[in-house]
């Protein structure tokens, strides 16, 4: 017989006990899973899409939140001239609600641009110009829209055809209407704007950081992001970020006081037996041990269905129609290490008290104890 | 199984005026003036104890209930400290000692009235649990608890869990419990207060071979004269003092019980 041994038939001997709280902390722990898997898809989801854009830096304004403000597309020809700059793209992107689906990304591209050479026509064709009056949509944003080449698309106040179907690589373009920039200009109204430059690098003998450096002096006003990092820089997602964090904190603390009424109530029912323990020689330190990993076993196995259950709402969530084709939650190990990680935490957290306490039973009156 | 030693000459049964002087072992215990308080010192349970006890005695101790024979038990086996006065050790104060834990695990074997068995371990882990301080490897815990179990006659219940064994067969395991840390000074409180007298009978003869063997210090708390008699020395307890203290040979005969 061992400890840990010890350990679990004390948590078996309160079966229904045992489950109910593994079930509060594992809850717990599965929301810091979903709204962790769905934070860092939405990071993966956007540095995948430019990098299927091969996009390297990105220009926008300095201030604004979620939705980008817009700038003049003059600055694209100020990007283009900086030195390391390979190619520089204007995109002018809107969130709009479009026939059934209340969100849907709309994707404005300059005519001409790299952003169009990545699109791989999958149905149909691109358009013939930056002039005709149609728009080509990603995969799943065809499915969502349930068009195909040559229906017609309600956009605003105007009807488009689907000129084509396209796969883009990546969740976020497939999840896009496309159009050409001018198109998108004059149906909201911003003639001669637009909110994001993509820029490529030369291959060789740029230094992203330098040329961002270079562009933010060309371009008053705006700041420029290594692709990877534009979302995580987003003061709009990092709010989102802070309110995951805030409302996962409040589901573990919860969770916390649960494990740490439990282990108080296991504790305070066995004065006698910990009595016992202490008159037949174990040092108050092995009481110690032998309560935390109570808990602590406890809260790891919370920690294992809290996973489980955040995949779970993770996989219902990747289904849900207003999460198609904007993020593709993000399931990794680090996510995995994390919440067990965060378990083992708390489990050490809520057992102190209870195992401090314990240490100061005074065996001979606890013995006594009927 | 524990090994039959030789009984001690002083401890020949036939042996006329054993008391007098036999050769004196050294003092475990001294103990000078010890009080003990409860509730802000409105129960006096024990108001002044003075006593010596000497290796590898086996000393009685009876009284009426309320006496402050448990207490005194707790104070000698350091689950309990006094409110005044001092208890040594082998000649060190106990209430100077760094860690009483380690004193319980190295020293002191407990067996109680009632029994005090942990109710989700079986007979052999019951009894492997003191072994926990000592640093053996479980296998090493494990086999020794076999041999106690075998020894105390309970080597068909290893696997029992305690609420499936009877009163006699729990304090069975109780006393294997007590002897797995080999301690020099065995504590019974009452161990056959909740035994049918062939059951008492039993119990205090394994514990009476068990002191005899190791020559171990036995204290034991009695109500039942006939079980003091077994003992070398019996001290009396009345309102938390000791009125008597005297070899059990010279006890007042009693009609109580048939015991040995
Ligand atoms: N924790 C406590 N709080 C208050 N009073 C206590 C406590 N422990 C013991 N006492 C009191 O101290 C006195 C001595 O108690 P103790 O248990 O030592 O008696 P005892 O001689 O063992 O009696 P019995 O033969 O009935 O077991 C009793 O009057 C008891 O009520
Ligand atoms: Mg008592």
């Amino acid at each position: 017989m061992t400890l840990f041994q010890l350990t679990l038939k004390n948590l078996r001997r309160r079966r229904t006990r045992t489950l109910l709280t593994i079930m509060g902390i594992g809850l717990g722990i599965g929301a810091v899973v979903a709204l962790l898997g769905l934070a860092w898809g939405l990071e993966d989801s956007w540095s995948d899409a430019y990098k299927a854009r091969k996009t390297d830096l990105v220009v926008r304004r300095s201030a604004g939140g979620l939705i980008a403000q817009p700038f003049s597309e003059e600055i694209t020809t100020r990007v283009r001239k900086v030195p390391g700059v390979a190619a520089a793209a204007g995109l002018l992107t809107e969130v709009l609600s479009i026939e059934k689906v209340p969100m849907m990304v709309v994707s404005g591209r300059e005519w001409g641009s790299f952003l169009w050479d990545t699109l791989k026509v999958v149905e149909g064709r691109l358009p013939k110009d930056a002039s005709e009056r149609g728009v080509v949509l990603g995969t799943l944003a065809a499915e969502m829209l349930e068009k195909k080449p040559g229906d017609k698309l309600g956009l605003e106040i105007d009807e488009f055809e689907v000129l084509g179907i396209v796969d883009g690589g990546a969740v976020v373009e497939n999840g896009s209407v496309i159009v050409a920039l001018p198109i998108l200009q004059e149906m909201v109204l911003k003639e001669g704007d637009i909110n994001f430059v993509n820029v490529r690098l030369n291959d060789h003998d740029a230094d992203p950081h330098t040329v961002a450096k270079l562009i933010e002096k060309q371009a008053p006003g705006c700041r420029v992001d290594i692709a990877s990092e534009v979302l995580s820089q987003n003061d709009g997602v990092k709010t989102f970020q802070a309110m995951n964090w805030g409302t996962s904190i409040i589901a573990i603390l919860v969770g916390a006081f649960g494990v740490m009424n439990t282990m108080f109530m296991s504790v305070f029912e066995r004065t006698r037996e910990i009595g016992i323990l202490l008159a037949l020689g174990w040092k108050r330190s092995r009481i110690l041990r032998m309560i935390l990993l109570e808990s602590v076993s406890l809260c790891l196995a919370a920690g294992i269905v809290g996973v489980l259950a955040g995949l779970v709402m993770l996989k219902i969530l990747e289904f849900m129609p207003w999460m198609q084709g904007r993020i593709e939650p993000a399931v990794s190990w680090q996510l995995i290490s994390l919440a067990l990680g965060l378990a083992v935490a708390v489990g050490l957290g809520s057992g102190l008290y209870p195992a401090l306490h314990c240490t100061r039973i005074n065996p001979s009156l606890a013995i006594r104890q009927l | 199984m524990l090994p039959k030693l030789a009984v001690p000459a002083n401890r020949l049964p036939l042996m006329p005026d054993a008391p007098a002087d036999p050769p004196r072992s050294e003092v475990v215990f001294s103990l000078q003036d010890v009080r003990r308080e409860f509730d802000d010192g409105h129960v006096l349970a024990l108001r002044g104890v003075n006593l010596e006890i000497r290796a590898g005695e086996f000393v009685a101790i009876i009284g009426g209930s309320g006496s402050g024979k448990s207490t005194l038990l707790s104070l000698l086996g350091a689950l309990d400290t006094p409110s005044s006065g001092s208890i040594r050790f082998q000649g060190k104060e106990m209430s100077e000692m760094p860690d009483l834990g380690e004193f319980r695990a190295r020293h002191v074997g407990f067996v109680f009235q009632s029994f005090l068995l942990l109710p989700t371990l079986t007979a052999l882990e019951n009894v492997q649990v003191p072994m926990f301080e000592l640093g053996w490897s479980r296998a090493e815990r494990q086999r020794r608890a076999g041999e106690l179990l075998q020894a105390v006659g309970m080597e068909h219940r290893l696997d029992h869990m305690p609420d499936k064994l009877s009163g006699g067969e729990r304090q069975r395991v109780a006393i294997a419990r007590s002897l797995a840390n080999e301690p020099d000074i065995l504590l019974a409180d009452e161990p056959t207060g909740n035994l049918d007298s062939q059951n008492s009978v039993q119990i205090m003869d394994l514990l009476c071979r068990v002191q005899r063997e190791k020559n171990t210090t036995m204290i034991l708390v009695t109500h039942d004269p006939s079980i003091a008699r077994l003992a070398d020395r019996v001290i009396t307890m009345k309102d938390g003092q000791v009125i008597a203290d005297q070899p059990a040979d010279r006890m007042a005969p009693s009609s109580a019980g048939s015991i040995s």
